[in-house]
C-alpha cells in the first residue's frame, strides 16, 4: 500500500530551490557542465515542488524537536565525511567526494528546511511514527541528507516511484546517470515510471540531447507521445515524431486533430494546412484521403446552406444519397450534380449505382434508373443493361422500393436463365413473369403447378389459364 | 462466504476473490464512520464479482453509487469514497463530482481510491482541475489485478492492453499482468513451467522474474499449478474475429456478456414469478451466467446447434421429478420429496430462463445476415477466393451495415488470405472511407499497424499454419464433438491449437517449424522454486497436470470453451486440466473497437 504523496508548501519549496542554486554551484559537476540546461535556475520552478517535496517526506513528526537534535549533532560532524557508522551500508557510491554539508548550505537555512512546515505535521502521515526512536529517526533524516548528495542507486528509486514512495530524481545530475535512470524505467516496464523519467529529463536537458534520447529509446518516446497528445500539445508532439522519423505518424496525429476539431470552417482550414505541411511527402494515398475529406467538407457546407440542411459529418456516399435526391436534375458539371460529385471522389460504380438505385427508387422515378442502367442499342431497337451490380441484387432493391410490376418485369427480364428468372420472380410475387417463363420452357407441369398456387379467378390465374390454352404451344410435358 | 461458483475447480479461485476482499475491506475499515462509495461505472459492475452490496454494507457503507457527471443523489455519510481505474477521463468526472459536492456545502471528507494504482498524469490531473487539496492524504491504491469469474476463469478487464502494447509501445499493462500472476503464485505457489509466445508474453515472463526477484514472501505455498502458458494475441489474431458458436459466445456475439451479467429486455421473461426480482429494473432483466447454475453450466461451451437438444433432455427430466409426485408415496418418500423441491423450482426456473434466451439466440442466428456473414467467414476459413475483393463485404458496405461489421469480415480476409492484393486492400479503405467517414482513416491506419490489415508477402502464414495445425475441420460433429473446431463448426482457434502443442514436454520444440511463422519468440523456461531448487516437472501420471492458460490482449469464451473441452477429454495423450486468465474477455466486435479511434474525445 503506498503511503499518501506527500505535497510541499510552495514555501518550503523556494527553500528547496536555493538549496539547490547552493550546490549547483559548490558541486560543479564535471561532466554535467558540457549538456546541462544553460539556465538551471529556471529548469527548478514551482512544478518540481512534488519530486523536490518528497525527499523528506518521511519525517513525520516532532519536526522541532528533531532539528534540535540534528543541529546538536552537527557540529564535529561532516555529513558528507566518512560517517559509514551513520549512513549505513546504503549508499553504494563513494560518499567522500561529496563536499562536507556546511560548505554547502548554511547551518539556519538546514534548519529552515528542517523546521519547514511539512505538510505531515499538519494532516499527520501513515507511517509508524509512533514507534520510531528519536535516534533512529536522526539517522534516517541523515540518510536522506546523505542520499541527496549521492543519488540512490538507479534501481531502488525506480522502485519508490513504482511503488508510490518518497522520492527524487533531482540527485541525477550527470547524463550518465540520467541514461541509466531512463534505462531502469524501462527495464522496470511501469510506464508511470517511464514517463516521469522522460518529463525528468525533458525539464533538465538541452531539447536536442532529449531528442537524441528518446530516438534511442522507442518505449520512452512512445510514452512522450502520449503525454504530448493527451494534453493536446500539438506542435511538440509533431516536432518529436518528425525527429523521430515517424512523419507518417505525426501526419495521421495532426489529422486526428483536425478531425476533432469543432468549427467546420475551422476544421477546413487545419485539415489544408495539415496537407501542406505533413502530407506533402510520404503516403499519397493519405494525402488523397485527406484532400478529399476537405472537399468533402466544402461541399457539405456550401450544399447544406443551399438546401438548409445540416449536411456535415455525412459520408462521400451519404453525400452523393443526398445529391441523388435534391440535385438530380442539375446540369452535369454542376458541382452539385450527383455524377460531377461520385467523379470528384472517385466513388466506384458499384457504390454510384447502388446509390442512384436506391435514392431514385425512393423517389419512385423510374425513368431516371432506365436512364442510368438501360441502354439503346444503336439501331434503337433491342435494349441492353449497363450494370456493375449484380442483376438480382438490383431486382430486389427495386420490389423493397415498392416498384409496379411493369418495372419489376422489365428488370427481371434481365436475369440471365429462365429458372434463375422464374425463381426471383417467384419470390417477389410477379406472377406474370413467372408464367411467362414456364410457357418459355415448355413446361405445362410446371405452369399448372404455379397456377394452382394463384387465387382463383384472379387476373394472373387468367392469364396462366390463357397462357395454357395457346394451341400452339408444343408442351414438352 | 466465499460464492459457490469459484470453488470446486483444481484450484480453488474463490481465494482469489478472498485475497481482494481483504485488500478492499481492510481500506475501508481503516476509514471511521459512515462512507458512500462511488464507483467508475465499468468498475461498479466488476465489483459484484467481488463483493455483493450487502458485504460493503457490512463495512459501514450506506450507499454505492456509479460515477456519472452532475450532482450524486443525496446521501449523507462522513466519507465520500471515490473508487475509479487511473483514467484521466473519469478523473474529470471525480473533479466535477467533489465540486458539485462542495457546492452544495456538504460536510463531507473526500477519499480517492485507484485500481490498480495511480498514476503520475491522474495525479497531475488532478491538480490541474483543482481537486487534490481535497483529498489531502485520502489517496489510496487498491492493488487489484484479477477479477474472479468463475471456478476456472479470471479476467482483468483491461481492455486496453493489445493496443497499448502493440500500437503505443507501453508496457505498463503487461508490468500489472506480471503483479497479477505474482499474486496467483502467492495463492498457489510457483509455476514451474513457464511456456510463452509472442513479444508481450516475453515481456510479462521477464517482468514476472523480476519481481519475483524483489519478493521475499516466504510463505509461498508448495506449487498447485503445473505450467502457465502465456500467448500474446497478437499470435492469433483471427480466432477472435470469426463469429463465435457455443451457447455463451453466440450469446456474447448477440447481446454482449458484461462481468457474467446478461442483460436482455424484461418482457422476455414475463411468465416467471420469482421471488425476489432483485437485479430487476423496469424494463431490462438481469441474467447472472456463471457455474454456479448448474444448467448453464451444462450448455455453455457446447454448440449452438446441440443446445435445444439438451434443453429438451432437460425439460424431460424436470417434468419427470415433478411426475412422481403423483405415485403412491410413503410419508417419508413425500417428505424427500418435498425436501428437493426448492432445488426443483430452481432448475425449473433456469430451463425457463435459458429457453428463452436460446429461442432470442435462434432468431438471431437464423436471420438471413447472420447466416449470409457465417458462409462468408467459413469460405474465407477455407481460403476459397480470398485473392479478390468480396462480394459479400461489397455488399455489406453498400448496405452500410455496421462498421465494425465490415472491419470485422476486411481483417478476416486479410489474415486467411495472407494479406490481401495492394490493390484489393486499396479497394476496401477506399470503399470504407466513403461510405462511412474519412476520420475513420485512422482507424483503418491502426488496423494496419496492429498487423490485422496488411499486404501480402512473399510467405503464405495461414495457407501453412492451416495445414500443420489442421485449422480447418469438415467432419467434426456439432452435437459430439471430437475436436474442439466445433466452437466454430469448421475453425478450430489457432491459439487453442498451439496451447495443445505446448501442454506437451517437448511441445516447443516440436512446433519448431510453425513457430517461425508466428510472431515471436517462443519460450519455455524452467522457474525456480522459493528455495532455489527447481522443482520437479512430472507429476504423478494419474492426477491431471493443472495448467494455467493467460491471454495477454483477450480471450473470447469460444476460447474458454475449447480449453474446457480439452479439459474434459480423458482419452487423450496429455492429461490436463485447464484454468484460464486473461487481461479481458473479448469478442470480435469489442477487440476491433479496442482499436478503433474513438474521435468523440
Amino acid at each position: 500500500m503506498k503511503p499518501a504523496k506527500v505535497m510541499f508548501s510552495v514555501n518550503s519549496s523556494l527553500f528547496l530551490t536555493q538549496f539547490q542554486d547552493h550546490f549547483i554551484m559548490a558541486r560543479q559537476d564535471s561532466e554535467a557542465d558540457d549538456f546541462w540546461n544553460s539556465s538551471s535556475i529556471k529548469s527548478f520552478n514551482f512544478d518540481d515542488e512534488e519530486t523536490g517535496g518528497a525527499l523528506f517526506g518521511v519525517s513525520k513528526s516532532g519536526t522541532a524537536r528533531l532539528s534540535q537534535q540534528v543541529r546538536a549533532s552537527l557540529p564535529g560532524e561532516d555529513f558528507g565525511g566518512t560517517s559509514d557508522s551513520l549512513t549505513g551500508s546504503t549508499s553504494t557510491t563513494p560518499s567522500n567526494t561529496a563536499p562536507p554539508l556546511r560548505s554547502l548550505i548554511s547551518e539556519n537555512c538546514l534548519a529552515s528546511i528542517l523546521e519547514a512546515d511539512l505538510p505531515d505535521a499538519v494532516y499527520g502521515g501513515r507511517t509508524k511514527k509512533n514507534d520510531m526512536k528519536p535516534e533512529e529517526e536522526i539517522r534516517m533524516l541523515k540518510r536522506q541528507v546523505q542520499e541527496r548528495w549521492d543519488a540512490p542507486p538507479v534501481d531502488l528509486t525506480i522502485k519508490n516511484i513504482f511503488l508510490g514512495r518518497p522520492h527524487s530524481l533531482e540527485p541525477y545530475r550527470s547524463l550518465s546517470s540520467k541514461h541509466l535512470l531512463l534505462d531502469a524505467a524501462i527495464n522496470l516496464g511501469d510506464g508511470n515510471a517511464i514517463l516521469e523519467v522522460v518529463l525528468f529529463l525533458v525539464r533538465t536537458l538541452k531539447k536536442s540531447l532529449v531528442h537524441q534520447i528518446l530516438a534511442a529509446n522507442p518505449v520512452a518516446a512512445a510514452h512522450y507521445a502520449r503525454y504530448l497528445a493527451t494534453r493536446l500539445q500539438a506542435t511538440e508532439l509533431t516536432d518529436l515524431l518528425v525527429m523521430l522519423g515517424k512523419s507518417r505518424e505525426a501526419a495521421m496525429k495532426q489529422y486526428q486533430l483536425c478531425t476533432a476539431t469543432q468549427s467546420v470552417q475551422r476544421q477546413i482550414q487545419k485539415l489544408k494546412l495539415c496537407i501542406s505541411s505533413h502530407f506533402v511527402q510520404g503516403d499519397p494515398n493519405l494525402k488523397k484521403i485527406a484532400q478529399n475529406h476537405v472537399a468533402l467538407l466544402e461541399w457539405e457546407q456550401a450544399v447544406g446552406a443551399m438546401d438548409s440542411e445540416d449536411l456535415v459529418g455525412k459520408s462521400a456516399v451519404g453525400c452523393l444519397a443526398h445529391a441523388c435526391r435534391l440535385h438530380w436534375d442539375d446540369p452535369r458539371g454542376s458541382p452539385t450534380n450527383p455524377f460531377s460529385l461520385a467523379q470528384l471522389h472517385g466513388v466506384c460504380e458499384k457504390q454510384v449505382q447502388w446509390t442512384i438505385l436506391s435514392e431514385r427508387a425512393s423517389q419512385q422515378a423510374w425513368p431516371d434508373i432506365d436512364s442510368v442502367f438501360i441502354t439503346k442499342n444503336w439501331i434503337g431497337s433491342g435494349t441492353k443493361l449497363k450494370l456493375a451490380l449484380p442483376i438480382e441484387k438490383v431486382v430486389i432493391q427495386l420490389h423493397s422500393k415498392g416498384a409496379p410490376a411493369d418495372v419489376l418485369s422489365k428488370y427481371l427480364g434481365f436475369v440471365d436463365g429462365q429458372e434463375r428468372r422464374i425463381a426471383l420472380a417467384q419470390q417477389l410475387g410477379c406472377h406474370k413473369v413467372v408464367i411467362d417463363g414456364y410457357a418459355a420452357l415448355r413446361d405445362r407441369q410446371g405452369l399448372q403447378g404455379y397456377k394452382a398456387t394463384l387465387h382463383p379467378g384472379s387476373e394472373s390465374f387468367l392469364y396462366a389459364e390463357g397462357v395454357l390454352r395457346v394451341s400452339t404451344t408444343k408442351w414438352k410435358n | 462466504m466465499s460464492s459457490s461458483h469459484l470453488s470446486g475447480g483444481k484450484v480453488n479461485i474463490s481465494r482469489v476473490q478472498e485475497h481482494a476482499r481483504k485488500h478492499i475491506f481492510a481500506l475501508l475499515d481503516n476509514i471511521d464512520g459512515t462512507k458512500n462509495i462511488v464507483f467508475d461505472a465499468a468498475l461498479g459492475s466488476v465489483m459484484a464479482l467481488i463483493a455483493p452490496k450487502a458485504m460493503f454494507k457490512e463495512h459501514n457503507t450506506k450507499s454505492i453509487f456509479h460515477l456519472h457527471s452532475g450532482t450524486l443523489p443525496q446521501s449523507h455519510a462522513n466519507h465520500l469514497i471515490f473508487i475509479i481505474r487511473p483514467q484521466l477521463s473519469l478523473i474529470d468526472l471525480v473533479a466535477e463530482n467533489v465540486r458539485n459536492e462542495v457546492k452544495r456545502g456538504s460536510l463531507t471528507d473526500f477519499h480517492l481510491f485507484f485500481i490498480p494504482r495511480i498514476t503520475f498524469l491522474c495525479e497531475k490531473r488532478l491538480e490541474d482541475r483543482g481537486v487534490l487539496g481535497s483529498f489531502r492524504n485520502n489517496i489510496q491504491e487498491l492493488p487489484l489485478h484479477l477479477f474472479p469469474f468463475d471456478n476456472d476463469l479470471m479476467s482483468m478487464e483491461i481492455g486496453s492492453t493489445f493496443k497499448e502494447f502493440h500500437l503505443e509501445n507501453d508496457p505498463t499493462s503487461l508490468h500489472q499482468t506480471a503483479q497479477g500472476l505474482l499474486m496467483l503464485q502467492s495463492l498457489f505457489g510457483v509455476i514451474p513451467r513457464v511456456t510463452g509466445i509472442g513479444p508481450a508474453s516475453l515481456k510479462v515472463s521477464e517482468f514476472m522474474k523480476r519481481l519475483a526477484q524483489e519478493q521475499n514472501d516466504a510463505n509461498i505455498p508448495p506449487s498447485q499449478i503445473d505450467q502457465l502458458i502465456l500467448l500474446d494475441r497478437c499470435v492469433d489474431l483471427l480466432t477472435p474475429l470469426a463469429t463465435q458458436l457455443t451457447y455463451e459466445g453466440l450469446i456474447d456475439e448477440l447481446f454482449g456478456i458484461r462481468n457474467t451479467t446478461l442483460r436482455l429486455p424484461a418482457e422476455h421473461f414475463v411468465s416467471s414469478n420469482e421471488a425476489s426480482p432483485s437485479y430487476t429494473s423496469a424494463d431490462t432483466k438481469d441474467i447472472i451466467l456463471n457455474s454456479g447454475e448448474e444448467l448453464f453450466a451444462e450448455i455453455r461451451d457446447k454448440n449452438f446447434n446441440a443446445v435445444g437438444l439438451a434443453l429438451r433432455k432437460k425439460a424431460n427430466q424436470i417434468s419427470m421429478q415433478f411426475g412422481e409426485r403423483h405415485g403412491d408415496k410413503t410419508v417419508q418418500e413425500m417428505k424427500l420429496f418435498v425436501s428437493r423441491l426448492p432445488y426443483m423450482m430452481a432448475n425449473k426456473q433456469s430451463l425457463a430462463n435459458h429457453t428463452t434466451i436460446a429461442e432470442l439466440v435462434q432468431k438471431g442466428t437464423d436471420s438471413n445476415q447472420f447466416l449470409e456473414a457465417l458462409e462468408t467467414e467459413q469460405e474465407l476459413m477455407n481460403v476459397i477466393d480470398t485473392d479478390k475483393a468480396h462480394p459479400f463485404i461489397e455488399d455489406c458496405i453498400a448496405r452500410k451495415e455496421p462498421f465494425t461489421k465490415v472491419l470485422r469480415l476486411v481483417c478476416m480476409q486479410a489474415l486467411t488470405n495472407s494479406g490481401l492484393r495492394p490493390k484489393v486492400l486499396e479497394y476496401y479503405k477506399r470503399e470504407i472511407l466513403q461510405t462511412y467517414g474519412f476520420q475513420h482513416a485512422l482507424t483503418l491506419c491502426n488496423l494496419e499497424q496492429a498487423g490485422l490489415l496488411r499486404v501480402q508477402q512473399n510467405q503464405r502464414q495461414y495457407t501453412v499454419l492451416r495445414k500443420a495445425l489442421r485449422l480447418t475441420v469438415v467432419d467434426n460433429s456439432e452435437v459430439t464433438p471430437t475436436d474442439i473446431s466445433y466452437v466454430h463448426s469448421v475453425y478450430a482457434p489457432l491459439s487453442i491449437r498451439l496451447v495443445q502443442h505446448l501442454v506437451r514436454p517437448n511441445g516447443p520444440r516440436a512446433l519448431q517449424d510453425v513457430l517461425g511463422l508466428l510472431p515471436g519468440p517462443a519460450f519455455d523456461d524452467i522457474q525456480p522454486s522459493v528455495s532455489g531448487t527447481s522443482l520437479s516437472l512430472q507429476s504423478s501420471s494419474d492426477s491431471p497436470k493443472v495448467v494455467l492458460v493467460f491471454f495477454i490482449g483477450g480471450c473470447t469464451f469460444a476460447e474458454i470453451s475449447a480449453l474446457r473441452f480439452l479439459s474434459q477429454q480423458e482419452d487423450s495423450d496429455a492429461n490436463v486440466e485447464f484454468v484460464i486468465g486473461t487481461t479481458k474477455l473479448i469478442n470480435g466486435n469489442t477487440f476491433i473497437e479496442s482499436l478503433s479511434e474513438n474521435l468523440d474525445s
